[in-house]
């Protein structure tokens, strides 16, 4: 009888004792001033966003002035919101937009990551129609050689400076260029030009027979800028873009005559007109350089 | 014991003498590049192997430097041109990650061109470094040009395809690691690359061989490179052209098929030799391109895009550009290979697979730079970016190449030459040459093209693509450093 007793005192005891410690339990794990128990919360160590997006981008226009190419060079960023300063907004990596017309637009690149982080970035676009390239004529000096003083801006560095003449027939206006039978003279002058443009040009000429055994030669050039100093023919034909040969004959030397070289300047900037001659007296007058699309 | 202090003094006078250079002999049988350059010929066997750098290794290691032997990977595989045999968008090996430009900066092929061409800019600068060594001027020039042309080929690939980079002007030590990784932007590169081709230019280069650096290729290449810049030089790139045209040196092959089976003929102007069944100076990218005898996934396959373009467009170009895969006459998916390399000219039988010798030692040279890239070149500086042009001398190149090509120099003359007709052109006459991918860029058709192509075949474009990223392995390299390297945007 003692030991049963006994033992209900022993089982009561250990009941007591568990339910103490369920019911101190039960107290301090609802305390959340014990860290160890609080509960993870949301964001709690997650780590700071190290490589936020960076916003950015490049734009090229297209043959349509109106249209442009953007090309997207962001990084660390997901989600991409094109805004085109005109209404027009896009969401895909590149953009692509056609604008109503010339202007100055804000075009806004905004680059953001899963984290919500964003970065923005905006470029003015200058939408202007491109001018048709106009080709101007060539500016030449003194073409008309209206005053004997004017042969000196057709200097050619390998001949005597060419003279200038009164004789009636010979020129237009109140003077023209002569250039004397014995061919020691030369007219030269250089200019500048568009490339790769058609041209013409267009001036007068006559040849006289001053030596009756002698048939004359005009030589009229297109050239690249000569540099020699002495007289060689192999350089300037070398060096020539277009030519006209002129032979005396009863047509040339009865009137003034035109004379037409139809060249393209080719990848030149900067071209020369060469006149020379052979064997008799020749004149030239009236220099015009047309553009000739 | 009273010889001690002789055989003590015997032995003080050993230590003393011991010291002389016998015991630190100058290894005869090594040679180093600090003790090798001594004279001229050696810096031309040196020269030889900057070559040796752009050809690349023959084999299928990818741990070895292939040169330009897998250039095709990173240029034409990236365009509507080629594809894997099966292309699959999905496909995430090396080379489906650039069919599908979808590149990942560990893509083995990019690290290797990225080394390989960086290897030729370093022995280059091993021979500009060495110079001092050549007593004779004009020959010194000489060198200095050769050296200088293949470093700006180098960076001049380079430059296009990875955009900013380090500028590697001398030879650098390993500790030097600012300038090994620090990028800078391309327009300083470009004025590195158009300073050593105007010194190559004049530096007086021989013009006995077509598989070495020429003046005309000098030439060349830097109206390309005027061509390519931001803003271009075209005034400058039509000037060379025509220096070239005028100098009457070159001229197009009648035939069309000799161009590539008849090795250093009249139009080509800088070529990369290769020698048949020698395992150092054969090539494998001809056999890499049957995948009967090649790579089995087949690369460098022509895209029935190309076909189509070729077929409208190529006049008698066709039979000699692609054909027909043996491998799918007898069932199976048509594909179409390359016809422009085959192995030594050898087709492979009726199942393109059948050989005399090994095809995997092809002696094919690759091309360069050849004459009709002259022309349409020059046709190209002329049109100077607009969309169209009526210019006489633009239209007489452009129609120089389609006349070889079979088409009518009267009935087939367009009255004015469009920017796309250009761009078609260079498409069809230098298909699977690696042009494709800086046509396009240089036409400002990148993003147009490409985008469309990629939505057709399921792969997903980005103007990022347009450059490859920077090698993983030269990022990790650098952040070992104080100078870590930025990757190119689009790339993680």
């Amino acid at each position: 009888m003692k030991t049963i007793i006994n033992l209900k005192k022993y089982v009561s005891k250990v009941c007591f004792g568990a339910l103490a410690l369920i019911a101190c339990v039960s107290v301090t794990s609802c305390d959340p001033t014990i860290d160890a128990l609080a509960f993870d919360l949301p964001e709690a160590n997650s780590k700071p966003d190290l490589t936020p997006p960076t916003a950015n981008f490049k734009a090229t226009v297209t043959l349509d002035y109106l249209t442009y190419n953007f090309s997207n060079i962001s990084t660390s960023a997901t989600d991409y919101l094109w805004d085109y300063g005109d209404g027009n907004t896009s969401t895909g990596v590149d953009g692509i937009n056609t604008f109503p017309g010339e202007g100055t637009y804000k075009v806004t690149l905004t680059a953001s990551d899963k984290l919500g982080q964003k970065s923005i970035f905006t470029m003015d676009i200058e939408v202007v129609e491109p001018d048709v390239p106009v080709i101007l004529p060539p500016v030449l000096i003194f073409p008309d050689f209206e005053n004997d003083a004017e042969k000196n801006e057709w200097k050619a560095p390998f001949k005597g400076t060419m003279q200038t003449t009164t004789s009636g027939g010979y020129y237009e206006g109140a003077r023209g260029g002569k250039l004397p039978q014995d061919g020691s003279r030369a007219g030269y002058q250089e200019f500048d030009i568009t490339p790769n443009a058609n041209f013409v040009l267009r001036f007068k000429y006559r040849i006289r027979d001053r030596e009756p055994l002698q048939t004359g030669e005009m030589y009229v050039r297109i050239v690249k800028p000569l540099t020699i100093s002495s007289y060689d023919l192999a350089v300037i034909e070398s060096n020539s873009i277009a030519s006209a040969t002129y032979v005396e004959s009863d047509t040339t030397t009865g009137s003034l005559q035109d004379g037409a070289i139809f060249f393209n300047s080719g990848a030149n900037t900067r071209l020369a007109i060469l006149f020379h001659n052979e064997l008799d007296e020749c004149y030239i007058d009236s220099f015009k350089i047309e553009v000739n699309q | 014991m009273k010889y001690l202090k002789y055989i003590a003094i015997v032995l003080m006078g050993n230590v003393f003498v011991s010291c002389s250079d016998f015991l630190e002999p100058v290894p005869s049988s090594s040679i180093t590049t600090d003790n090798y350059y001594t004279t001229a010929e050696e810096l031309e066997t040196g020269l030889i192997g900057v070559y040796a750098a752009i050809k690349g290794i023959n084999s299928r290691d990818k741990d070895e430097n292939h040169g330009v032997q897998w250039e095709f990977y990173v240029t034409e595989m990236r365009t509507d041109n080629t594809s894997t045999k099966s292309p699959d968008s999905e496909d995430a090996s090396d080379a489906g990650q650039l069919e599908s430009l979808d590149v990942l900066p560990t893509n083995n092929f990019v690290g290797n061109y990225y080394t390989s061409f960086f290897q030729v800019v370093y022995r280059a600068n091993v021979i500009l470094a060495n110079l001092d060594v050549v007593t004779d001027s004009t020959r010194a020039a000489a060198i200095e040009a050769e050296a200088k042309f293949l470093r700006a080929y180098a960076y001049f690939n380079l430059v296009r395809l990875f955009g900013d980079l380090p500028l590697i002007d001398r030879v650098i030590t390993p500790s030097e690691t600012e300038i090994q990784f620090t990028r800078v932007s391309t327009s300083l590169i470009y004025d590195l690359i158009i300073s050593d081709l105007e010194t190559a230019i004049n530096g007086g280069l021989s013009t006995t061989y077509k598989t070495r650096a020429t003046k005309a290729a000098a030439q060349g290449l830097l109206a390309k490179v005027y061509l390519s810049l931001d803003t271009p030089n075209y005034l400058q790139a039509q000037l060379l052209c025509e220096e070239i045209i005028n100098s009457k040196k070159y001229s197009l092959q009648s035939n069309f098929y000799n161009v590539f089976y008849n090795e250093r003929n009249s139009e080509i102007i800088f070529a990369i030799g290769y020698n048949s069944n020698v395992q150092d100076n054969s090539q494998i990218f001809s056999a890499e391109w049957m995948n009967a005898v090649g790579n089995t996934s087949g690369v460098n396959y022509a895209t029935t895009d190309v076909v189509a373009a070729i077929d409208a467009n190529g006049g008698n170009r066709k039979d000699v550009s692609y054909r027909q895969d043996p491998l799918t006459l007898f069932g199976g998916t048509v594909r179409y290979q390359v016809a422009k390399y085959f192995p030594d000219g050898a087709t492979g039988g009726s199942d393109g697979q059948t050989f005399t010798g090994l095809p995997q030692l092809a002696g094919n040279d690759w091309i360069v730079l050849r004459y009709a890239d002259i022309l349409l070149m020059h046709s190209e500086a002329i049109l100077a970016g607009a969309a169209e042009t009526t210019n006489t001398n633009a239209i007489n190149s452009y129609m120089e190449v389609r006349v070889r090509a079979g088409f009518d120099a009267l009935s087939d003359r367009p009255t004015k030459l469009t920017k796309d007709a250009l761009l078609l052109e260079r498409r069809v006459e230098f298909a699977f040459e690696n042009h494709r991918l800086f046509d396009l860029i240089r036409f400002d058709a990148a993003q147009s093209v490409l985008s469309a192509f990629a939505t057709a075949n399921g792969f997903e474009f980005t103007s990022t693509d347009l450059l490859l990223p920077i090698p993983q392995n030269e990022i990790n390299l650098s952040r070992s450093s104080n100078t870590v390297m930025a990757q190119n945007p689009g790339y993680n």
